[in-house]
């Protein structure tokens, strides 16, 4: 049943001290970006803007440490084998792995919430942009997480999979592939413009224009990430 | 039960397994014997869905992978070679996920636990963490999770590797239980496990079943020479291609 994998995978993570250790790495990046390096203190942060602005890049450094367990640990302790003959299928595995690796990360995110208090207490916040920027946050979660996962499955070495994991989600992220893309392209018709870069989907959600193109974006890049897992994964097996 | 039928896997150009046929039923104890790079492990993970082959089909019950995954790798029990288990959770949480996989009710799940327990005599390490075993004791945990579903057909890839000979004679008092009303297949290149523990034995040499035959047959055919002879012989010839 994917349910008892998906289980698995998540208390794996808390057997050891690594959870606590990237959650308090977690806590203490954002703190530090938003309070010192983004402008929390200097301006009415009614969305908490400047908290949610910096949460792509700090999950795209954390989360390579919860993927490469998904799979390159599996492929190192050859516990793979028992996994792919287990009768489950394996887009129930590729599910119940990326699951639990998004519900840590989810975890993560709910370390937010005592500030979030804190500042409703001082401000009166825009809930509703509020909602859209944990939406947007919890979207990209899974796109990079489903990255993170893909990346783990090609290679049996966890540090590889960090490394590509870590590399991967910062370029998907960090770089405007789409604009770059329609750039080299003739009559592109001019709203096309950002629709395929992370960073402008993104900002829809901070800036609380909730549209369906950019939940679009984050759900189909991420189903094409586990697409692409469940191939590397199936190439050997029927199903 | 089992059913082997022109089996085939490549691995680009090298092929290791070569046109495989054979069938077995519940009640025997079928030990695959070769030398290294034989083909055996390959065998072992084509019939447990974890390579797929070239070309040929495997069929239990009657029933391919392909026509119903879930109720054919559900009538399997598999350990791997080495044993690869998860070290960081405790035995008594391995087989507890185990039997969520195969989806056992709570009281079939006790009733198989206590089993399992007093059959491979596990009992002291159940709440033990699986990193922190000893081979023996990891071995056998392996084996518990690979029977706990009541499996027809147990596979097991060198289970007596790396065992005391204490352990060897308790793991194979087992498997002859346990071959009474399933079917256990075994995978060595120890001949005295083979001469110890088998119905029929199947020799593999270059990916293609050179033997099938019995423990009793092959001293037989030995004579006095014995059996390492016996095996030198047929997985060194010149020729000898062809299934007896």
């Amino acid at each position: 049943m994917w349910s008892s994998i998906y289980k698995r995978d998540l208390m794996s993570f808390f057997y050891g001290s690594s959870a606590y250790f990237v959650f308090a790495v977690y806590v203490l990046i954002s703190m530090i970006l938003a309070f010192f390096w983004g402008t929390y203190f200097f301006s009415a942060n009614q969305s908490m803007y400047s908290y949610f602005s910096y949460q792509p890049q700090i999950f795209a450094i954390l989360i390579p440490i919860i993927t490469m367990r998904s799979w390159a640990e599996e492929h190192k302790n050859g516990t793979v084998e028992n996994l792919l003959t287990f009768p489950v299928s394996g887009l129930k595995i590729v599910t119940a792995k990326f699951l639990a690796a998004c519900t840590i990360s989810f975890v993560m995110l709910a370390f937010s919430i005592p500030l979030l208090i804190t500042t409703a207490i001082y401000l009166d916040m825009d809930w509703g942009n509020i909602i859209s920027s944990y939406l947007g946050t919890i979207l990209a979660i899974m796109f990079i997480t489903a990255v993170g996962c893909f990346v783990s499955s090609i290679t049996s070495l966890p540090i590889v999979a960090y490394l590509s994991g870590l590399i991967s989600g910062l370029l998907l992220i960090g770089i405007n592939w789409g604009s770059i893309i329609i750039s080299k392209m003739d009559n592109v018709p001019f709203y096309l413009n950002g629709v395929l870069d992370f960073s402008s989907n993104y900002r829809d959600f901070l800036t609380g224009q909730l549209n369906i193109a950019s939940m679009f974006y984050f759900v189909s890049a991420t189903i094409l990430f586990l697409f692409f897992n469940w191939l590397v994964i199936c190439d050997r097996r029927i199903r | 039960m089992l059913e082997v039928k022109n089996l085939v896997k490549k691995f680009d150009d090298f092929t290791a397994l070569d046109n495989v046929n054979f069938s077995a039923e519940a009640g025997e104890i079928i030990t695959l014997l070769g030398p290294n790079g034989a083909g055996k492990s390959t065998l072992i993970r084509c019939i447990c869905g974890y390579l797929k082959q070239n070309s040929g089909n495997i069929y239990i019950n009657k029933n391919t992978l392909e026509d119903n995954f879930e109720k054919y790798l559900s009538k399997i029990g598999y350990m791997p070679e080495n044993t690869p288990l998860y070290g960081e959770m405790k035995v008594f949480e391995y087989l507890q996920f185990i039997s969520g996989i195969y989806k056992l009710k709570k009281d079939d799940f006790v009733q198989n636990l206590q089993l399992v327990i007093e059959k491979l005599e596990i009992s002291s390490v159940l709440k033990q963490k699986i990193s922190t075993l000893s081979k023996g004791y990891r071995r056998r945990v392996g084996i518990a999770a690979a029977i706990l579903h009541k499996p027809d057909i147990l596979i097991l890839d060198e289970p007596t590797e790396g065992l005391d000979p204490n352990q060897k004679i308790t793991l194979r008092n087992f498997l002859i239980e346990y071959s009474k009303t399933h079917l256990v297949f075994i995978s060595t290149h120890l001949l005295e496990e083979a001469e110890a523990l088998s119905s029929r034995i199947l020799i593999l040499n270059h990916g293609k079943l050179i033997k099938d035959t019995t423990a009793k047959e092959m001293k037989i055919e030995a004579q006095d020479k014995g059996l390492s002879d016996l095996f030198y012989k047929l997985t060194n010839p010149d020729g000898v291609t062809n299934v007896e």
